[in-house]
């Protein structure tokens, strides 16, 4: 079996909001059979991360798209609105 | 034995879970997951006492020490928002904020006094917060309930008032904050920004790129708090710098607030892991109650931080901070771990003021003038709420407080207010009064926010 990939979750404290889109990502993904492993962050030290073995960050702010990875807002997993175009957007970008 | 004094004798960390075991179960959670969520808030507050009891024991003699040492009379000690967090959810009014602040929510949009849902379940702490502070000064559980309703009500309409204007600023649609902490300096942002273009300082623009790159380490809260721990042993042992003990405790503070500001924001994820499975469970209720009326869903303004202008104004502040609460004569706080709160004090500012960073930090600086003063008085009625909450401050501890929880204008004049009937009818007299202006200037009321109505949909207004 092929290593998990990695999603890093990232907001404003690296705590509440992305503690939340976490246990979304984790939960929705499993559904479909996808299982990954997550990091939390901020985006104070966003900056200084390793992105190397990162395959994609989910954020619940709005980062500037200068990443060499894809970046997707999960705010959606917040509100429940457009959840699963969310999670289809994030399997797109991981596959 | 009574069961106050039994619950007093478990504390917190053992009678919480219990109850949010229930609560849980209550809400049609699965037994194993409702376990889970009570262990992990279990878990957290007790992680909660034992870092403040460690920081307060390593940082407290060298605090003292300074005081009588030096010029820098700064005994109250910045144990940061977690410790509040705490101090909510152990209080009377605690985890009754959950379904008290729902049924709220719900009377208020059906009586249309707003338009906004608040799914964040995560900061309806703070209402509990505003609700411990009036029960402990005033020694009721229903003025502490009253206190809670008041600080409800406000954060509805100012997220309704503030909707246009942050949602078009920050790109999210249909989506309004009602983050206690970032929703009360909207009416100060909007009098000084108001002040400020009077006499021209809002064309003076600042680039943030630059600035940012260059305060990027203010953001590291290990850094900070590396920094701050090192400067108050210096201070405090100044004379005595030839001796190895003085330089023993001096790196000691160093390590040991550098230890505690960069890893005590974690222990609150653990907070919100275990609220996750009842605010799903209260989510999908919620969503399921079909309304035919656009409504905002209130979330955190943590989804604002990341933005480079809130961001860097936030980063200004933390060095401008340092050097008021030094300055200011009347200030006794010592600000340490809520340095990093800045931007939740600045999110919804930055739409006021278009994204101008000299105007964000002028009115965060100028509010702070304030906000030390407010802390300042407030720090004796924490600490006495801290330590019924469990936390055990080492003798000689002088005051601790929350940073962002104790700068807030609101809690004061809510708890103080509910103490008497009149300024409890004056409250409810101010709140008719911003409902009723809201409905009935609604155009000019969203102009001060800082919104611009695009020409395409001005027409149907």
């Amino acid at each position: 079996m092929k290593e998990k990939k990695v999603i890093l979750v990232v907001c404003g404290s690296g705590i509440a909001t992305s503690t939340a889109a976490a246990q979304e990502i984790k939960k929705k993904l499993a559904e479909h059979g996808i299982y990954v492993e997550i990091r939390q962050t901020n985006v104070f030290a966003l900056p200084t991360i390793d992105l190397k073995d990162v395959s994609l960050i989910a954020s619940t702010c709005r980062l500037e798209n200068n990443y060499s990875i894809p970046v997707v807002n999960v705010v959606p997993l917040l509100t429940g609105i457009n959840e699963d175009k969310v999670i289809e957007e994030i399997i797109k970008k991981l596959l | 034995m009574n069961i106050n004094e039994i619950f007093n004798t478990l504390g917190s960390p053992i009678v919480l879970p219990v109850f949010i075991f229930i609560f849980a179960l209550f809400l049609r959670v699965k037994p194993a997951k409702a376990f889970r969520s009570a262990l992990m808030i279990g878990i957290a507050l007790l992680l909660i006492n034992v870092l403040v009891g460690f920081f307060t024991n390593q940082i407290t003699p060298s605090v003292n020490d300074m005081v009588s040492n030096s010029n820098i009379h700064l005994p109250f000690i910045d144990v940061g928002w977690g410790a509040a967090a705490a101090i909510a959810f152990a209080s009377k009014v605690g985890l009754m904020v959950i379904p008290f602040t729902i049924v709220v929510n719900l009377i208020a949009l059906a009586l249309r006094l707003t338009d906004t849902l608040n799914i964040d379940v995560w900061n309806y702490w703070h209402y509990a917060f505003a609700g411990a502070l009036a029960a402990a000064f005033t020694g009721s559980i229903w003025l502490g309930f009253l206190a809670a309703l008041i600080e409800i009500l406000f954060s509805l309409f100012l997220a309704d008032w503030m909707q246009p204007s942050a949602a078009k600023y920050y790109g999210y649609e249909g989506i309004s904050f009602t983050t206690i902490s970032s929703v009360e300096y909207i009416p100060y942002a909007i009098a000084v920004n108001w002040l400020l273009d009077k006499i021209g300082i809002g064309k003076i623009h600042l680039e943030p790129k630059v600035l940012k790159e260059r305060l990027q380490f203010f953001g590291e809260p290990a850094f900070i708090g590396l920094v701050i721990g090192l400067a108050i042993g210096l201070i405090a042992y100044r004379h005595s710098l030839n001796t190895f003990q003085s330089w023993v405790t001096i790196l000691s503070d160093g390590i040991g607030t550098a230890a505690f500001v960069q890893i005590f924001p974690h222990i609150p994820a653990l907070l919100m892991e275990g609220l996750v499975p009842i605010s799903d469970s209260l989510k999908e209720t919620l969503s399921k109650r079909k309304s035919t009326r656009t409504l905002y869903l209130g979330m955190d303004t943590a989804l604002c931080v990341g933005e480079a202008s809130t961001l860097t104004s936030a980063l200004v502040l933390i060095p401008i901070s340092v050097l008021l609460m030094v300055v200011l004569p009347y200030n006794k706080f010592l600000w340490i771990a809520d340095l990093t709160s800045f931007p939740w004090f600045i999110a919804l500012m930055t739409p006021i003021t278009q994204g101008n960073i000299l105007k964000n930090v002028i009115i965060g600086a100028s509010y702070l003038v304030i906000g030390d003063l407010i802390i300042t008085k407030l720090t004796p009625l924490f600490t006495q709420a801290a330590i019924s909450a469990g936390t055990k401050l080492p003798s000689g501890a002088v005051g601790i407080c929350a940073g962002s929880e104790g700068i807030s204008y609101f809690h004061w004049l809510i708890y103080h207010a509910v103490a008497n009937p009149f300024t409890i009818v004056l409250v409810f007299l101010v709140y008719a009064i911003c409902i009723w202006a809201l409905k009935h200037h609604r155009n000019a009321m969203y102009r001060a926010t800082g919104y611009v109505a695009n020409s395409s949909d001005a027409g149907n207004q």
